[in-house]
């Protein structure tokens, strides 16, 4: 299989600093490609960057083959690449269901209906509810949930537009492990359904069992891409990551 | 499903209300008591209106007073130039002057939407300062200082209020009934999508222009209607009141803030509590300015027991009781998810 997306020499400056410098690299389709680096490489740059929140300076994005001019956040989660953010953002104010149900693409007329959603949508809602175990929290604002809870709701909530390409942002980052092992079965559960994955991680334990290939980032750019095992006996990330 | 019945209820709930309004000029209340339900009506009118924009997208907007401006002055300058007719024929144009503000608050809304958050509060107050500014000084168009008449209507003066009183009720009964739609309806859950986080409503494939422009020209539909009704009972308007950027502009967010900011009902009851209260003020201490600082102090003594609003505060109470007993079930959920374990442990340091 091919890539489903392909980035090639992205650039990001940020004042005088380099944030990401020619940044190069692909995430197969059918993959969960792990994006690592220190603190600072660029990974939540290049994020930013690939889901339109941020424009770059230079480089190219392909997605399924095609070029991304200037990706736009509602272009992009429509074209099927969306995204959970580092820090989770929920809407707070409304109830946990109707966070899903905004979620679900709909478009044209079907805008201004007088529901909020057809049965089908909440049914889809409901059954990652339940798989994400958050469906008796369903009437709780989004707010009042723990946050590791929220985490769980935004992961679940990009599921809603059918994505074929999940970008996840520290998915476990301030999650207690029973959350993580939950997380990580979903994962597993929707990549066996054909969903592809690119994984922003701290958590090294997850990336090495869950990853694979593993992009290592230094610097903004790309040091080191590789099977889990070869990253860990690899003296350039080592180096990266311990100092040498 | 649940949901449906308490649409349901709702809808009854909505009706009983507006039924109960029509009828209270026959209750036998002198006109200057229906005077004070005009005023109330129309303050319920312009925020709820005001509500589909600053308390369902968040856009918090000083410029309703904008637009019900351009509404008063829309019925009064058809009246100047083309024939209307008289009687009950005039409250036929307000629809009409409803959907032409909407229009023309389009290019607005394009200009205002380049900003959020405080600069947009700032862009929306110089709409009203601008248009007050254009008012005065279009002498040719507006007549300037001395304002427009409007013939009066000819209503005998036992129930002359009356039939003001019943178009400011259908115009925020209108108003209502749209605000219910929104908020049972996708575009209501994109505006509130954009009111909790615009950015991340975007990257949840929201086209946010949509909810946006639906809310400022909903808003400026409702509240020029209520500026047309208003104009018509007045039979006169005058820059300074058509376009008051203090008094109107304050009391229409102060009745959303008192009832309640995003709730269907809050502008209503703000109304109810607030607009009685000044005309009662304006009444008995008309005389001095001290009437302004009684109504003032209505809104601070309701604000300092209820902060966050009536139907707000009320409505967080009731749901909280009923969460009580379902309390057990979901602690049970909590626990199965979250075990008083540290987080897990990094391979590596960072």
């Amino acid at each position: 299989m091919g890539a489903l997306l392909e980035i090639e020499g992205l650039a990001k400056r940020f004042g005088g600093i380099v944030a990401v410098d020619g940044c190069s690299f692909s995430v197969e389709t059918g993959s969960i490609t792990g994006l690592i680096g220190p603190n600072g490489s660029g990974k939540t740059t290049v994020l930013n960057m690939l889901s339109g929140y941020l424009a770059s300076d230079a480089g190219s994005i392909l997605f399924d083959g095609k070029r991304i001019g200037r990706p736009d956040p509602t272009a992009m989660y429509r074209r099927g690449m969306s995204r959970t953010f580092q820090r989770a953002r929920v809407l707070p104010e409304i109830d946990v269901l109707d966070n899903l149900l905004v979620a679900a693409p709909k478009r044209g007329l079907a805008v201004w209906g007088m529901s909020k959603a057809n049965r089908a949508t909440v049914d889809y809602a409901m059954t990652l509810l339940e798989d994400f175990r958050l469906i008796r929290l369903a009437e709780a604002k989004a707010g009042e949930l723990s946050y590791g809870q929220q985490k769980l709701l935004e992961f679940a909530t990009v599921l809603m537009g059918q994505p074929r390409l999940v970008l996840l942002d520290e998915p476990t980052a301030g999650v207690n492990h029973v959350m993580v092992d939950l997380m990580t079965e979903r994962i597993r559960q929707f990549h066996a359904q054909g969903l592809t994955f690119l994984v922003i991680e701290h958590n090294m334990e997850f990336v090495m069992s869950l990853c694979n290939p593993i992009v290592v980032l230094d610097h903004g750019k790309q040091l080191f891409g590789g099977a889990p095992d070869e990253v860990q006996q690899n003296q350039l990330v080592l180096d990266a990551y311990l100092g040498d | 499903m649940k949901r449906w019945a308490s649409a349901h209820r709702g809808l009854l709930i909505g009706l009983v209300v507006i039924l109960a309004l029509a009828l209270f000029p026959f209750s036998g209340v002198e006109g200057w008591i229906v005077n004070i339900g005009i005023f109330t009506l129309m303050y319920a009118a312009l925020g709820s209106a005001w509500n589909l924009i600053g308390g369902y997208t968040g856009y918090v907007s000083l410029g309703s007073v904008a637009f019900f401006g351009l509404g008063a002055y829309g019925l009064a300058l058809t009246f100047q130039h083309v024939g209307v007719g008289d009687g009950l024929l005039p409250f036929a144009l307000v629809p009409v002057i409803g959907i032409a503000v909407a229009i023309i608050s389009l290019p607005l809304g394009f200009v205002a939407f380049r900003t959020r958050g405080l600069p947009f509060i700032i862009v929306t107050i110089s709409l009203v300062i601008i248009l007050q500014y254009l008012a005065l000084n279009l002498t040719a168009v507006t007549g300037g200082a001395p304002g427009l008449q409007v013939p009066q209507a000819p209503f005998q003066p036992g129930t002359y209020e009356q039939y003001f009183y019943w178009a400011m009720l259908t115009v925020f009964a209108v108003t209502l009934l749209a605000c219910a739609y929104v908020r049972g309806s996708r575009l209501g859950l994109m505006m509130f999508a954009v009111r909790e986080d615009e950015d991340k409503a975007r990257g949840l494939g929201v086209a946010t222009s949509v909810p946006k422009f639906a809310a400022f020209a909903g808003s400026a539909a409702f509240s020029a209607m209520a500026g047309a009704v208003w104009a018509y009972y007045l039979s006169t308007v005058y820059p300074q009141f058509a376009f008051d950027g203090e008094f109107l502009a304050m009391g229409i967010i102060l009745v959303a803030y008192l009832g309640g900011i995003g709730t269907l009902w809050g502008p209503f009851i703000g109304a109810l509590i607030l607009t009685p209260a000044q005309q009662y003020f304006a009444y008995s201490l008309g005389g001095s300015q001290l009437y302004l600082i009684a109504y003032a102090a209505v809104f601070v003594v309701v604000m300092l027991f209820l902060p966050r609003g009536v139907v707000t505060t009320f409505a967080d109470r009731a749901l909280r009781r009923s969460r009580r007993r379902k309390q057990a079930v979901e602690e049970l959920a909590t626990a199965e998810l979250e075990p008083p374990v540290e987080a897990s442990s990094h391979a590596v340091a960072r």
